[in-house]
């Protein structure tokens, strides 16, 4: 049952200038949540900002009953969160949305994770089942900048190997995480894709894929009010015409499927 | 003391006074784990066309000041899919279903509103007001010649209660419902979004993929009081009144206006439980003030 439920704030940490991580109590949704499904947050019990603000779960634990929540201050809801103490209020919608489909447990396969910038977020979750499932794991991670890359040490303990970009140069390879991916595809190890980034990177990466003939599951960003499946605001272009929507379809999607 | 919340919007009779807006609420089942569907007044289903319409070009959504924008033009699978996927769940779940059509002709309407007279079907919402379309829509709802005729057509269709939505974006709304009247409508519901526009100063351009959108939320409350009140006293048909509404506050300030019954837009995103909330609480504020019916409300701002 799908349900609002008022969530408490455990923690609330700046990890960088613009990025937080927040772990919140929510018993019901941390028993339900699956890697890359996403949640509606609502900040504050006034009018303004008026939308509930869509964040994909960063990571989770059942027993504890808490989702961690990584997040970027861009507008007014998310500045907001940033200030939220252990004793503000805060209501919580989901778990919604379409999450990444897993390989069999202990199966043959090898999963790449490649995340830009905040597409890190779901990432972390993904990762914790895949390893659980005995799947060797992989992420490959850019950013602008060293300062960027958050919670590499999140994905090491799971045992995760990490390799990182950074535009800039002031870590790992100097260049974008396709470039980083372009690299890796190179050793002739072929494993299942799941990315996460801005579009522009996602254009690129499916473009890669698409050459190299290799299957790749995305998760999309869009701007969403009720992210139910009512408002038909996330709409994004699927190939042949007409539109696929970010919160019931997605937010994950075969690359396939979009037209990015 | 139980209260009696049920209306009249002519011939059809409400349960309670609060239906969900279309385009706000999908096809209910949506919101199905949020309540019940058949305790609302009814649900008014997503804008249905004759054919199936893929929508507006991204970005469809913006927020705003106590409000959002959107321009979503339409989606939607066409009243062929409408009538055999969605309308029999509603009519399984007991649901009181008004369907909201748009369409491109007055032919289109015409055949839209004879393809819907059917069983589990309460009444239709004639969608003259939709903002994100080129074609129909809004272009119906702004001139008094088009409003009367695309009316007075439909209603030689239509056996149902007929309900025609307006457009905020006229000059003399009162006008266009008394136009809406005199062509055949049996009630009134108003307001459709207000146009609006958002600017991102970073790329320079329009935010929205239309351009321009409709703008909903509490944001237009007072735009759309004003208007149900202005059109309640110009019209002897029922008045059902929306915009902004948040809360069963808001909701009882339509209903003095004189709405007959409200409907719960943009809040449903915020809060997919807000239309059950809405009722519960008109019916605590009746027995609050020592009222024994919700009609007792209805018109009832004292001047």
């Amino acid at each position: 049952m799908l349900a609002t439920e008022s969530a408490a704030v455990v923690s609330n940490e700046q990890l960088n200038e613009h990025t937080w991580l927040m772990r919140v109590q929510v018993p019901a949704i941390a028993q339900r949540v699956k890697p890359g499904q996403f949640v509606q947050v609502r900040v504050t019990g006034t009018y303004d900002p008026f939308l509930r603000t869509p964040l994909s779960v960063h990571d989770c634990d059942p027993t504890q009953g808490t989702i961690d929540l990584l997040y970027q201050t861009v507008g007014t809801s998310t500045r907001l969160l940033s200030e939220y103490t252990k004793s503000t209020p805060l209501n919580i919608l989901g778990p919604l949305g379409r999450g990444f489909t897993l390989p069999a447990p202990a199966s043959n396969n090898f999963a790449l994770l490649v995340a830009g910038g905040i597409g890190i977020a779901p990432m972390l979750l993904l990762a914790r089942k895949l390893v659980a499932n005995q799947i060797s794991t992989r992420l490959l991670y850019g950013a602008r900048s060293v300062s960027e890359l958050v919670r590499i040490d999140a994905f090491e303990r799971l045992g995760v190997t990490v390799a990182c970009s950074t535009d800039d140069g002031s870590y790992g390879i100097t260049g974008n995480v396709v470039d980083l991916l372009a690299g890796f595809l190179q050793s002739g190890v072929a494993g299942e894709i799941f990315a996460c980034g801005p579009n522009p990177m996602l254009r690129a990466l499916q473009a890669l894929v698409r050459e190299k003939k290799l299957s790749a599951q995305l998760s999309l960003e869009a701007y969403m009010a009720c992210g139910l499946g009512a408002c038909l605001g996330c709409a994004v272009p699927v190939p042949g015409g007409g539109y696929k929507h970010v919160c019931t379809d997605g937010p994950v999607f075969d690359e396939r499927e979009v037209q990015l | 003391m139980a209260v009696d919340l049920s209306v009249n919007i002519g011939s059809l009779k409400l349960k309670n006074p609060v239906l969900t807006a279309s385009g706000t609420f999908g096809y209910g089942l949506e919101f199905r784990n949020f309540g019940d569907l058949s305790a609302l007044g009814g649900v008014v289903v997503k804008g249905t066309t004759l054919e199936p319409r893929a929508g507006n070009p991204p970005q469809r959504i913006v927020e705003t000041a106590a409000g959002m924008l959107n321009s979503i033009g339409l989606e939607n699978p066409g009243v062929d899919h409408f009538l055999a996927h969605y309308l029999p769940q509603l009519r399984d779940l007991g649901v009181t279903t008004v369907v909201n059509l748009a369409g491109n002709t007055v032919e289109e309407y015409c055949q839209l509103a004879a393809r819907l007279q059917q069983p589990g079907i309460a009444a239709l919402e004639l969608n003259i007001s939709c903002p994100n379309v080129k074609a129909g829509g809004m272009a119906f709802g702004t001139s008094e010649a088009a409003v009367h005729e695309v009316v007075e057509q439909v209603r030689r269709h239509c056996q149902l209660p007929l309900i025609v939505k307006l457009s905020p974006n006229v000059t003399d709304i009162a006008r266009m419902a008394q136009v809406a009247e005199a062509a055949g409508a049996d009630a009134i519901s108003l307001i459709n979004t207000l146009l609006g526009m958002a600017v991102d100063i970073r790329t320079r351009r329009p935010v929205l993929g239309n351009m321009v959108g409709g703008l909903s939320g509490p944001a237009i409350k007072p735009v759309a009081l004003r208007m149900v009140w202005q059109v309640a006293q110009a019209v002897k048909v029922p008045v059902i009144g929306m915009g902004g509404i948040m809360s069963a506050e808001d909701a009882i300030e339509f209903l003095l206006c004189g709405a007959s019954a409200v409907q719960i837009g943009a809040a449903n995103f915020v809060e997919p439980t807000t239309a059950w909330r809405v009722i519960d609480g008109i019916a605590a504020y009746l027995a609050e003030q020592g009222m024994t019916s919700v009609q007792e409300l209805i018109g009832g701002l004292q001047i």
